[in-house]
Parts: C-alpha cells; sequence; structure tokens
C-alpha cells in the first residue's frame, strides 16, 4: 500500500512543482518530512546532498525517499509517480508540448503557485538548518558555501565535499 | 510543473542507479557516531545552496507586492500549521487563475 501512496504523492508533487525541478524540493520535504513523517529532517537534508551528486533532475530526491520508505519497490513507485507526467509531456510533439506550456490557464495558476513554493522552500531550508546548524562553526560552513556558490560559481559537488571536510574537522578538533 | 526534456527517460537510468547506491549507502552507514560531523558539515552545505536556489528562484517571481505577500503568506502558514503544501499551492493557483480572470 505505501507503495500506491509513494506514486501517488510524487505523481501529485510532479504536477503542482511550478517554477522547475529545484521547486520541487520543499514540496518533497514538506510531504516525506512534515506530513507523513518518512523522513527526519537531516535524512531529507542528505537526500538533497544525494541529488546534487547526481546528474539529471533534482526531483531524482524521489528514488531515495522511496527506497528508505519501502525498499527497491518503493523506490521504483516514486521514481515512476514523479516523473511519469513529465515523460507523457516529453512523448507529446513538441507543438503539443510548446501549446501546453504557453497556456493561458496554465502561467495565470502559476502566478499563484510559484511565489507560494518559493516561501515554502524558506520552511525547507529552516528545518535543515535547525537540525545542522547546531553551533557557529556549522553556522559559517553554511554561509561559506552560499557566498562560494554565488560569487565564485564553485560547482555544487566540490562545496559538498567542503562541507564535509570541514564538518570532518569541526568534529575532531 | 517539472520540466523533463526528450530522452530524459533514457538519461535518467544511470541517476536511479547511483541514487539508489546512494541510498542502500546511507542505510547501512548513516548512524556511524564517527560520520556525525561530517554529515552535519554535508547539511551545513546543503543549506547553503538551498538558500542560493531560492534566490534564483525568487529573482524573477518576486517583482511585486502581490507576489512577496504569497511568498511570506504561504512562509508563515505552512511553519505555522499542520497543513499539507499540496492544498497551499492548489489554492494559490486557483487565486492566480481566478485573478487572470477577473482582469479579463
Amino acid at each position: 500500500m505505501v507503495h500506491l501512496e509513494l506514486f501517488g504523492r510524487f505523481l501529485m508533487i510532479s504536477l503542482i512543482a511550478f517554477g522547475g525541478g529545484q521547486a520541487a524540493l520543499p514540496l518533497v520535504e514538506q510531504m516525506a518530512v512534515q506530513d507523513t513523517g518518512w523522513l527526519t529532517p537531516s535524512t531529507f537534508g542528505t537526500a538533497v546532498a544525494f541529488g546534487y551528486l547526481t546528474p539529471g533532475p533534482v526531483l531524482i530526491t524521489a528514488t531515495f525517499v522511496g527506497q528508505q520508505v519501502g525498499g527497491l519497490f518503493g523506490a521504483l513507485a516514486a521514481t515512476v509517480g514523479a516523473f511519469l507526467a513529465p515523460w507523457a509531456l516529453s512523448a507529446a510533439t513538441a507543438r503539443q508540448a510548446a501549446r501546453f506550456a504557453e497556456s493561458r490557464w496554465l502561467r495565470a495558476f502559476g502566478t499563484g503557485a510559484a511565489p507560494v513554493v518559493i516561501g515554502i522552500l524558506g520552511v525547507t531550508v529552516l528545518d535543515i538548518a535547525h537540525e545542522s546548524l547546531v553551533s557557529w562553526s556549522y553556522f559559517a560552513v553554511g554561509a561559506a558555501v552560499f557566498v562560494l556558490a554565488a560569487w565564485m560559481r564553485t560547482h555544487p559537488v566540490v562545496l559538498l565535499g567542503v562541507g564535509a571536510a570541514l564538518g570532518w574537522l569541526i568534529g575532531h578538533f | 510543473m517539472v520540466g523533463v526534456s526528450r530522452g530524459d527517460g533514457v538519461l535518467l537510468l544511470p541517476s536511479v542507479v547511483l541514487m539508489l547506491a546512494l541510498a542502500y549507502g546511507y542505510s547501512r552507514f548513516a548512524d556511524v557516531p564517527a560520520l556525525v560531523p561530517m554529515r552535519r558539515g554535508v547539511l551545513a552545505a546543503v543549506v547553503g545552496l538551498l538558500l542560493l536556489t531560492m534566490y534564483n528562484l525568487a529573482k524573477p517571481v518576486l517583482r511585486t507586492p502581490r507576489t512577496i505577500a504569497l511568498a511570506l503568506g504561504a512562509f508563515a502558514v505552512v511553519a505555522a500549521l499542520q497543513i499539507s503544501v499540496a492544498w497551499v499551492v492548489i489554492a494559490a493557483g486557483l487565486f492566480g487563475l481566478a485573478s487572470a480572470r477577473g482582469r479579463a
């Protein structure tokens, strides 16, 4: 039954995530952490880190959530749920897909939904920060990563490696 | 909606396999005490990266008092109430539709 729930919940997320793949993350967090209690905020944060490590869309975190909740079949159910609608859209002709994306109704829906997703992402960031920024040292790691990513455009994989190394140093000294 | 272009279905397979391997590895090693500080460092980095994502998403969208109010309202409602975010997004989307109809 949990497999069906995983499929349904990720299908729903893929349909309402206005603003692209990154916009789906806060919806996944609220669903997997707050609504169902399937994951802790820190486990979800790790899933996001793994999402940066793997190529392709960030919504691949669905595979992680599915595996944690329902093993291999859970991972398959969540992955198919998350990517079914985009796959269906990509199977349509380019003209049909463009017509759908430019639909007046869809755009009007997005003008309300997109800002809301950004607000929800704020809650997600706070949830993960609450469990990870437990001292000023970790706070400094988060701030340094933000600065490096924004101004130096350092690749996320490098920054996650820096975070791991600094975390190890903080824990041992 | 989440954008996946033509052919991404095939490209997705290596990501799914890699993510599965990471998920099984995580299940096995997550509670090793020696790794906890490293994991915390990674999560701190995730917070930094997500803050930048938030900024990048907000820059083109939060340009009017109305969109800023919607974002702040959603933040407050989701942080304070035990409410499913799907309803919040759908309600905001319907609000967007109603506003467009009102203007038409």
